[in-house]
């Protein structure tokens, strides 16, 4: 190919991801020690299981199958009637056993999808269940090693390579944390580690359909917003590369955020290579149509579901129902307040409007005084003169000690006759009118 | 072929150039002995991985007991601070 | 009365009748490992307080606050802080560990001259091996050295030493026996067993030490049965003789101990049938991709992080073995080995399950050779590492089908024990025991001891 028509080339971006997350089982995946390493003396959750003492067996925690399960049931995967364990074979300090138990050839879950809001469809690969490492650490001179996250259970869920846009990637990231939260099988929180991603991307030629040759992996990128930087940085890198002539190759590159430029990270020696064979200290998983049925019947409203829910029977916008979705506890603020509204005659767009739009903290909120504003304030549209002045001259009538001490030169006295007007009205009367009224009554 | 080197590398073994020799030689002889295997007729037949056959063998999300620091850090060479300390792993930046 | 000379039974009907205490019985065992250890080299490393009927544990058992090597130089120091299930079941049994026996590294070879620790003798003739990899397990109890031991069978590695040296060892059904805490060679493969002076004393111990512990997922539907035995001969009780067990290879003079054992099941009211399994050719082969594969897999922790030496502190045999596994694991190779080795593990399975199957007239019970020859000499076969894989040819099929196994003294060529080999139906220990039982009864083989 001329040089000159190797610049007119656009590329496309070709990126798939994968996402691992920890597991909030009580113990680790194969052993009994407590799973929950976060912040604890290093070295004290460890047994000779998960430390890979010489003799030491796995065993499998149930309750880890069952959350990875529900994981993929909720990305509409299918589940594996045969599944196996397999180990995957590498050497790392963090590593204890020389190999991690992984699926790979039979995982639980496969062939899934997740639609993103523009309508376009990302294929899952799998969705398998495998378990942590410890944790490297150096210091000073020294590298040193933890392993108190070591066994820990992990999911990995894997995509096709469907996103062409960091914005894509993005959205879907946030979508499987979102879904993570409101399983309730992970806190899936991306600083601490709970959830990490790894993409993969390169370019091909806008129109080729087979895939590029290389891929370059992005890993060890602790945010969102990091990993959308990487990709476009990359896309930018590898395209101006294409350009130039560049035959680019398989690589691990890193973000490094004060200089905004992905580097090439050292990868492990012969990392692909990892002689995977199927795990011979577990026995085969079978999993039958029951147990599908089962955890379907008990997996909790999805996002979607509830977006639609607020859509169709609330009457709530789109937009406002994907807001109020984000998580299961705004949701569950909203759909809480809504049920005491609406027996004080408030409609459910009025709590989304007050939610959403006057920034409510619902930390802060509770939810009875969130919805009395709210009646106080439809309240002040219905400004019927007559009404408010009849109950206004009953509350001066049967409160002469305040009408007294009013007159008297204690303004405060008013607010009890406001108050008055107010518990007449149940709490419907706009209180700077009965007040503007009652003084214009008692100057009189 | 077997390539000794490459194995070596993967199986992290450390081999001199005089054991790669001998090694090379010995291992070609197993394996050809082995390759006997390709006149076995397994069309068909369904590989055993687990003689045991059971399955869904797995228990309830209960704790029990962990080691002791001490305990986990017994047999190691070099520690410090309830950390194992092992050679530097390098990572460009 | 000699302590010593009793087999587990015994010892303990002596213990309840008082003839003598516990600690005169450790203490006689005690002298005699003083006196004969050096020569025999059967234990690593002796406990120095022994509370309980002494057992001689197998170096690759992890037991709590005691040295455990696995006969490798790379666990030298090593002291675990927990026991195997099978120890820690023992200890409830009024049993004390002795001593930690030796064995080929990483229960690697049919010798014993694979450990870091120097070869066992074999107490019958010291210039001969003991036969492997629980080398030490089997001199010690022949020797008397301890009343029984523990051994681990991958591939033979407890009949054929017990055959070699001439004591009763059991290798139970695969997941009969918990592989928690046994330092493992191939996961698929391991099994833990006894090794004694008798087979009661061996289903004795069977009872003991089987059943599920929570620890290993592939010892779940474990728990023996009723153990006693019923039988009082033969009769009615059909028995195979695989031709493939009396091919070229096999010396005659073993052949001919075997063919007068199998006589002598006739004479006690034995049907004696000839059977056919048509894949134990290609065991060996097989056994060795899947096995090798497991230990590459298996010894990938001994990283010198956590415990242990570094990785250059393997010896040859483990060495060539990881290298072997690596090999046939790795990219592109994986279907041509691991793989079609697992699918001829099959095959060797259906073999046994037919030869077995009571709808088609099935055997009860499977008998023949343990090892082709008697114990050869130290050094012999050490720089032919094949030479020395093919001799486990009678052992390895039963441990591919995960089927029980026994040697047990079936006679003499040249002064040197032969063993009998008996195989049953998985999980059926009880008839491998119960044939065993009734022959042993019968002969007096097992009652002639090594002149030390």
């Amino acid at each position: 190919m001329a040089q000159g028509e190797a610049k007119t080339l656009k590329y496309s971006p070709v990126i798939g991801l994968e996402i691992h997350v920890e597991l909030n089982t009580k113990t680790k995946m194969f052993c009994r020690c407590l799973a929950d390493y976060f912040a604890k003396k290093p070295n004290t959750h460890t047994c000779p299981v998960c430390l890979g003492l010489p003799g030491a067996l796995p065993y499998i925690n149930q309750e880890a199958i069952n959350k990875c399960l529900l994981i993929g049931l909720a990305l509409e995967c299918q589940v594996s009637s045969e599944s196996r364990f397999e180990r995957k074979n590498y050497f790392y300090p963090d590593l204890p056993k020389g190999y991690q138990i992984s699926q790979y050839r039979w995982p639980l879950c496969k062939n899934g999808k997740l639609k993103l809001s523009d309508g376009t469809i990302v294929n899952i690969n799998r969705v398998h269940q495998e378990e942590d490492t410890g944790k490297l650490m150096h210091q000073g001179e020294d590298t040193v090693v933890d392993f108190n996250r070591s066994g820990v259970p992990l999911v990995e869920i894997v995509t096709e390579p469907d996103f062409t846009t960091s914005e894509a990637v993005r959205e879907y990231a946030k979508s499987l944390q979102q879904l993570f939260r409101y399983l309730k099988v992970s806190n899936a929180d991306m600083e601490r580690g709970d959830m990490r991603l790894e993409a993969n991307i390169s370019l091909r030629p806008e129109g080729q359909t087979e895939l590029p040759a290389y891929r370059v992996e992005l890993k060890n990128i602790n945010s969102f917003s990091f990993m959308v930087k990487a990709i476009e940085y990359e896309i930018k890198r590898q395209s101006e590369e294409l350009e130039k002539g560049t035959k680019l190759t398989q690589q691990t590159r890193g973000w490094d955020d004060n200089k905004k430029v992905t580097y090439p990270q050292r990868e492990k020696e012969e990392a692909h290579d990892y002689r995977y064979f199927p795990e011979p200290d577990l026995p085969e998983i079978m999993i039958s149509m029951n147990q599908i049925d089962q955890i379907k019947s008990e997996m909790p409203e999805l996002p979607l579901q509830a977006q639609k829910r607020l859509v169709e029977k609330l009457g709530i916008t789109v937009s406002d129902a994907q807001i109020l979705t984000e998580n299961a506890e705004k949701l569950t603020y909203f759909e809480e307040a809504v049920e005491l509204a609406i027996a004080e005659q408030v409609s459910p767009k009025q709590v989304a409007n007050e939610i959403l739009n006057r920034g409510v903290d619902i930390q802060k909120t509770s939810i009875i005084e969130l919805v009395n504003s709210l009646v106080q304030r439809r309240s002040a549209v219905i400004s019927d003169d007559e009404t408010i002045r009849s109950w206004a001259k009953e509350a001066i009538t049967e409160n002469p000690q305040a009408v007294s001490d009013y007159k008297n030169g204690k303004t405060n006295a008013i607010m009890s006759l406001v108050g008055s007007v107010m518990r007449k009205s149940q709490g419907r009367a706009d209180a700077n009118i009965v007040k503007q009224l009652l003084e214009k009554l008692l100057y009189v | 072929m077997i390539q000794i080197k490459k194995v070596a590398r993967l199986a992290n073994i450390p081999i001199t150039t005089e054991e790669e020799e001998m090694y090379a030689e010995q291992l070609s002889k197993v394996i050809s002995y082995i390759d006997q295997l390709n006149s076995v007729d397994i069309v068909g037949i369904k590989p055993t991985y687990n003689i045991s056959e059971n399955t869904n063998i797995t228990r309830d999300d209960i704790e029990s007991t962990s080691l002791t620091q001490q305990q986990a850090l017994g047999n190691a060479a070099n520690i410090k601070e309830g950390v194992f300390v092992t050679k530097g792993v390098f990572e460009e930046k | 009365m000699n302590i010593s000379d009793l087999d587990l039974i015994d010892t303990i009907n002596a213990l309840d009748n008082k003839q003598f205490s516990l600690n005169e019985l450790t203490g006689a065992y005690s002298e005699r490992i003083k006196k004969y250890n050096g020569e025999l080299n059967a234990f690593i490393s002796e406990n120095e307080v022994v509370d309980g009927i002494p057992v001689g544990v197998k170096d690759v058992f992890c037991t709590a606050g005691l040295q455990t090597t696995a006969g490798s130089k790379i666990l030298e120091g090593f002291i675990p802080p927990y026991n195997a299930t099978v120890v820690e079941r023992l200890l409830t049994k009024d049993v004390g560990v002795i001593g930690k026996t030796n064995c080929d590294e990483f229960a690697m070879g049919s010798s014993g001259e694979n450990s870091g620790f120097g070869v066992s003798k074999n107490p019958w003739d010291k210039s001969k091996v003991s036969g492997g990899s629980s080398s030490g397990s089997v001199v010690a109890v022949a020797a008397d050295l301890c009343v029984f031991s523990l051994g681990t069978d991958t591939g033979g590695s407890i009949r054929q030493p017990a055959s070699l040296s001439g004591v009763v060892g059991l290798k139970p059904s695969y997941g009969r026996v918990s592989r928690y805490g046994v330092i493992p060679m191939a996961s698929s493969l391991d099994c833990p067993g006894p090794i004694t002076k008798s087979v009661r004393d061996a289903r004795q111990v069977l009872q003991w030490i089987s059943g599920p512990d929570g620890y290993d997922s592939n010892c779940f539907n474990s728990k023996l049965k009723d153990q006693s035995s019923k039988l009082e001969n033969l009769k009615g009780l059909k028995i195979g003789v695989p031709k493939e067990y009396f091919g070229k290879g096999l010396n005659p003079e073993v052949e001919s101990v075997i063919q007068g054992a199998i006589k002598k099941l006739a004479e006690l009211g034995a049907k004696i049938i000839d059977i056919s399994l048509p894949h134990t050719e290609y065991a060996i082969a097989a056994y060795y991709i899947l096995m090798s594969s497991e230990v590459s897999s298996n010894l990938a922790r001994f990283d010198g992080i956590r415990f242990g030496k570094t990785r250059d502190n393997f010896g040859m045999e483990v060495k060539r073995r990881i290298m072997l596994g690596t090999f046939s694991l790795s990219s592109g190779y994986y279907d041509d080995y691991f793989n079609k080795a697992a699918k001829v593990r099959t095959l060797i399975k259906k073999d046994f399950e037919e030869a077995f199957n009571p709808s088609t007239g099935g055997v009860d019970v499977i008998v023949g050779p343990v090892s082709p020859t008697t114990a050869w000499n130290i050094g012999e076969k050490i720089s032919d590492p094949l030479a020395m894989y093919l001799s486990d040819i009678y052992t390895v099929p039963a441990s591919l089908a995960g089927i029980p196994g026994i040697s047990l003294p079936g006679g003499y060529a040249n002064e040197l024990p032969v063993g009998l080999q008996i195989l049953a139906p998985y999980m059926r220990e009880d008839l491998v025991l119960d044939v065993a039982e009734v022959y042993e009864q019968n002969t007096n083989w097992h009652k002639e001891k090594p002149r030390l």
